[in-house]
């Protein structure tokens, strides 16, 4: 990463941890404006709203730029090298001469010159082979994702880098050995990286993706489903051999206590980021447990497990703010500087998410209670319950 | 947790900008000594939600026949109650500003009852039929309680409820996607989604210019302009004589909306959908007459290349007016 890009990049994470202050009243709008004058910005930054159409349409302008070479016969080769060329370049000139920052348009064409460079990797081996290279690409695909995911700092290679050494891994005899290997080999060194004040924000995110990315790799090479079904193993492109193999137990035990080991590790080590993915694996588990043991009807599973959600979440709220400053164990249920405004809005998306299905237009007919369950709405029923 | 931010601190406070006591509680956050665990809790209390209703529904639907629909209609009524007595216990009075939420549970708790009782309703009805073929008029009911409701208790996750439920008694589902724009509706269920539409949009207006929850504004106005879109872009999209009429207005309504949103209201997502709008409704015109794939190809080229060159434009135009 450029020295130039790597100071704006730390001088934002301090403006953005200023305007989170500001925004929940704990500093002023002068000292919001004298914050920004300690750390100017000397980056080209858009709105959200811009960045998404800039990403959007340099997507579109680049695609159909390939498209009109390519119905104009130019070679493939040269075209996927000439584009990925061109998409490393224009990457380059937008983040240093025109000093851009999630401006939308530098981040699609560093994700277009990953995917070409690939591509022309592919094209390049497969025509000197005859046969399509898929473990070589996966090896170049997660070294470049991780070059760029170094010289561009964007969040998206760290977990694209992640993904391709996890393919590149399947094709090796005993993929799910090396899967666990390479999963606790990588695990405390981002654990590490992501906090690291030599690194710059951006490769800590980076890091972070990444994190994430093994951690579910991890979760996948010691699942009892993926163990049952040989998920990781060649036979299971082959059809998965009969009856079942020695160390089943492992796996069940390493389903149940994967994600309690995330939640502790968050607990102790005070990382949000192992709790939340504790969170969603540990569901993940309990959904396994409900496939593999019928503890009961799902209605009951299902209120069970709702309200159980609930209760833990209102006691802990309850536990939490009754602590001397509404926090305990260095912990708050307050949202702190985090955007609430952000949150809230993001609400009212939840509330559409339960919408009802629509009543059929026209005379409708009598609905017929169906009870099924899937189709359960939120704000009344579509006839069907 | 951000070393950088922890290593400014200090220095904002040697240079006056933070006190002693503002720093000491802004530096604990930066280090991670003291970790907010709100985003957590809130999403384990909306998963806990989601799952209660759905295990109420596969409840009636396995246990119809045992506990009959009496005992049934009761039980989820008796469930929702539960929820509106805490909800009861908890509010504040009713203000028309935006009300200060006294419990991380409090909108999930309403959330809760709401889905309960408007499904106690639904299954009323659906049992016991009191409006006969006019059933689907139990949601106009279920969705103007939920409006009141969100109202009362100044909650944005019913009130965007009460819209959808709205527009489901209308024949239109927010989500329509699986649908394909609603190939076998025909004009009455697009009819419906610029209305709902516009009555949204119309809605927020209304909130705005009387003072009144004037938060929910956003949720009225985004829900809305997207159905009118989406009704105008599925009207562009088809092969009926109609299409052409439909790209007209869906230009139009981009470009009205999209200069509105930048000059007058300052509201960039606007932007953005009312932009796009304008961008398909062209291509939506040209691209049809265009009979070479390469044009076509450098048509979406050019535009592109264009659209993003505008987009810079107008992005600098409004850094220099801020």
């Amino acid at each position: 990463m450029r020295e130039d890009v790597e100071a704006a990049d730390r001088g934002e994470d301090v403006r953005a941890a200023a305007r989170a202050w500001n925004r929940a009243g704990a500093i002023d709008k002068r000292t919001l404006d004298a914050i920004r004058k300690q750390y100017p910005d000397d980056r080209s930054r858009v709105r959200p709203a811009f960045r998404v159409l800039l990403f959007l349409f340099t997507f579109v302008a680049a695609g159909s730029a390939f498209a009109v070479l390519a119905l104009n016969e130019v070679p493939m080769g040269a075209l996927l090298f000439l584009a990925a060329l061109g998409s490393i370049v224009l990457t380059e000139v937008q983040i240093g001469e025109l000093r851009r920052s999630s401006a939308g348009a530098e981040e699609a064409t560093a994700l277009l010159s990953f995917w070409f460079s690939v591509a022309a990797l592919g094209w390049l081996v497969e025509d000197a082979s005859g046969d399509f290279p898929w473990r070589f690409l996966s090896v170049a695909a997660a070294v470049l994702a991780t070059v760029a995911a170094w010289r561009w700092g964007l969040s998206i290679f760290g977990a694209l880098a992640a993904v391709c050494l996890f393919a590149a891994l399947s094709f090796w005899y005993g993929a799910r050995t090396w899967w666990v290997l390479a999963a606790l080999a990588l695990v405390f060194p981002l654990l590490s990286a992501s906090v690291s004040p030599r690194l710059a924000p951006a490769h800590r995110r980076a890091a972070d993706a990444a994190l994430v990315t093994v951690l579910g790799a991890l979760y996948l090479a010691v699942h009892l489903s993926s163990y049952d079904w040989w998920l990781l193993e060649r036979d299971f492109w082959y059809g998965s051999p009969e009856g079942s193999r020695p160390g089943r137990s492992f796996f069940i035990a390493t389903t149940a206590l994967l994600p309690l080991l995330l939640l502790a590790g968050g607990v102790f080590l005070r990382r949000p980021l192992l709790l939340r993915v504790g969170v969603v694996l540990g569901v993940a588990s309990l959904v396994t447990l409900r496939f593999y043991v019928h503890v009961a009807p799902l209605w009951v599973v299902l209120l069970a497990s709702g309200g159980a959600a609930v209760a833990i979440g209102m006691l802990l709220n309850r536990y939490l703010a009754s602590g001397p400053r509404g926090e305990r164990h260095r912990f708050t249920a307050e949202p702190l500087f985090g955007n609430e405004s952000r949150a809230k809005a993001f609400d009212a998306g939840l509330g559409m998410a339960l919408a009802p299905g629509p009543a059929p237009s026209g005379t409708p007919e009598e609905p017929g209670f169906e009870g099924a369950g899937g189709q359960f709405g939120g704000g009344g029923a579509s006839g069907k319950y | 947790m951000s070393p950088d931010v922890a290593k400014a601190i200090p220095h904002l406070r040697v240079r006056g900008l933070l006190t002693e006591a503002q720093a000491r509680r802004l530096l604990r956050v930066a280090r991670g000594e003291l970790l907010s665990v709100w985003n957590e809790l809130r999403t384990l209390l909306y998963t806990g939600v989601v799952l209660i209703t759905a295990g109420v529904g596969f409840l009636v639907r396995e246990n119809l026949d045992r506990l009959g629909p009496v005992a049934i209609a009761i039980g989820v009524g008796v469930a929702a109650a539960v929820c509106f007595f805490w909800i009861a216990r908890h509010a504040v009075p009713f203000t028309w500003r935006e009300a200060p939420s006294t419990h991380l549970a409090f909108d999930y708790v309403l959330l809760l009852g709401v889905l309960l009782a408007s499904a106690d309703l639904a299954y009323v009805e659906a049992q016991f039929t009191p409006l006969g073929p006019n059933w689907p008029w139990h949601l106009l009911f279920a969705s103007l309680s939920m409006a009141a409701l969100a109202f009362r208790f100044d909650s944005r996750v019913v009130f965007s409820l009460a819209l959808s439920t709205f527009a489901a008694w209308r024949g239109v589902s927010v989500w329509c996607v699986d649908q394909e724009f609603w190939p076998n509706s025909g004009g009455a269920a697009r009819l419906n989604t610029i209305g709902c539409g516009v009555l949204f949009v119309l809605l927020g207006v209304l909130l705005v210019r009387e003072k009144r929850k004037e938060h929910f504004e956003p949720v009225a106005t985004y829900v809305g302009i997207s159905l009118v879109l989406l009704y105008l872009t599925s009207g562009s999209l088809t092969d009926e004589p109609s299409w052409s009429a439909h790209t007209i207005a869906l230009i139009l309504a981009g470009a009205s909306l999209a200069a509105y949103s930048l000059h007058v209201r300052r509201r960039f997502p606007l932007f953005a959908m009312g932009a796009l709008a304008v961008y398909v409704g062209l291509s939506r015109a040209i691209v049809p007459s265009l009979d070479d794939e390469t044009v076509v190809f450098l048509w979406f080229l050019f535009t592109s290349v264009g659209a993003i060159a505008a987009l810079m434009a107008v992005h600098r135009a409004l850094e220099k007016s801020s």
